[in-house]
């Protein structure tokens, strides 16, 4: 089985992504990694609560459970992605970032993410 | 210590706040009360509440025992440290009926403010990154007995 910090090493090695980090609902940073000297702690918290929020809106709607949230910033995207109930997966991506390729990057990351921790 | 006020009015206002938190952000709320905890720990030296900066378990759980029994909290707080576990015993706590009336309505206890505290203490007093395992009522304890559990790390 691979290791967490392996696999979220391998997502900021795909073109485009910066950071990776695996973040508990409350808060806690589990592991990361960045191509930069990004906070990944501050992030951590900030992905936790934003996620939190769009969850929120998918219940208030009746839209059931939440898989993904992702925001567009004029400097970069913000992809999360649910691992579980007590776990997301966070990546920074630049704006110039092919969305498809993170994406399914993503989704073949997130049960190896999820076997590991 | 300052002017104290009726620990119902204080758990209302908690209850309504809490209760918002939730709905807004669901199981993340405790994310946004870990980014409180250091600045609730930064609130009580700012409005005038002293603790001591030591890193010692013994005489931390001794300053905040004598902080919150001071201002109302409970009857008494005692910090344990078990290799990286750090255990807070809390006895007839203030906010068990606030905690109580969260609790049916499923939004769990992330709003307490021991829990805030332990966790903010332990990242400043003891250079540690803490994360709660368990918060649940004292086994075989009166109402309002509490046991925090954190880990270290």
């Amino acid at each position: 089985m691979e290791k967490l910090h392996d696999i979220l090493e391998e997502l900021v090695a795909v073109s485009g992504i910066d950071v990776a980090v695996c973040v508990g609902r409350d808060g806690f940073v589990i592991d990361a990694a960045s191509t930069g000297s990004s906070d990944t702690e501050a992030i951590g918290a900030m992905v936790s609560t934003g996620m939190g929020s769009a969850e929120s809106v998918g219940r208030e709607l009746g839209l059931e459970e939440i898989d993904q949230a992702m925001m567009e910033f004029k400097g970069g995207i913000v992809m999360m992605t649910a691992l579980g109930k007590d776990a997301l997966l966070a990546i920074v991506a630049a704006k110039d970032a092919n969305l498809g390729g993170v994406r399914l990057q993503v989704r073949r990351s997130a049960p190896k993410i999820l076997a590991a921790m | 210590m300052g002017k104290k006020v009726d620990a119902a009015v204080v758990q209302a206002v908690l209850y309504g706040v809490y209760k918002a938190l939730f709905k807004i952000t669901g199981a993340s709320a405790a994310a946004v009360m870990r980014q409180a905890a250091p600045d609730i720990l930064a609130g009580l030296t700012k409005f005038g509440v002293k603790l001591p900066q030591v890193t010692n378990i013994d005489e931390l759980s001794k300053a905040v025992n004598g902080v919150v029994t001071e201002a109302g909290c409970c009857d008494s707080i005692e910090f344990k440290l078990d290799d990286d576990i750090l255990t807070a015993n809390i006895t007839n706590c203030t906010f068990y009926d606030l905690t109580t009336a969260l609790k049916e309505l499923d939004i769990p206890p992330f709003g307490c403010p021991f829990a805030a505290l332990t966790l903010a203490l332990a990242q400043q007093n003891l250079g540690k990154r803490p994360r709660i395992t368990s918060l649940a009522p004292t086994e075989g304890g009166k109402k309002g007995d509490t046991t925090l559990k954190v880990q270290l790390l």
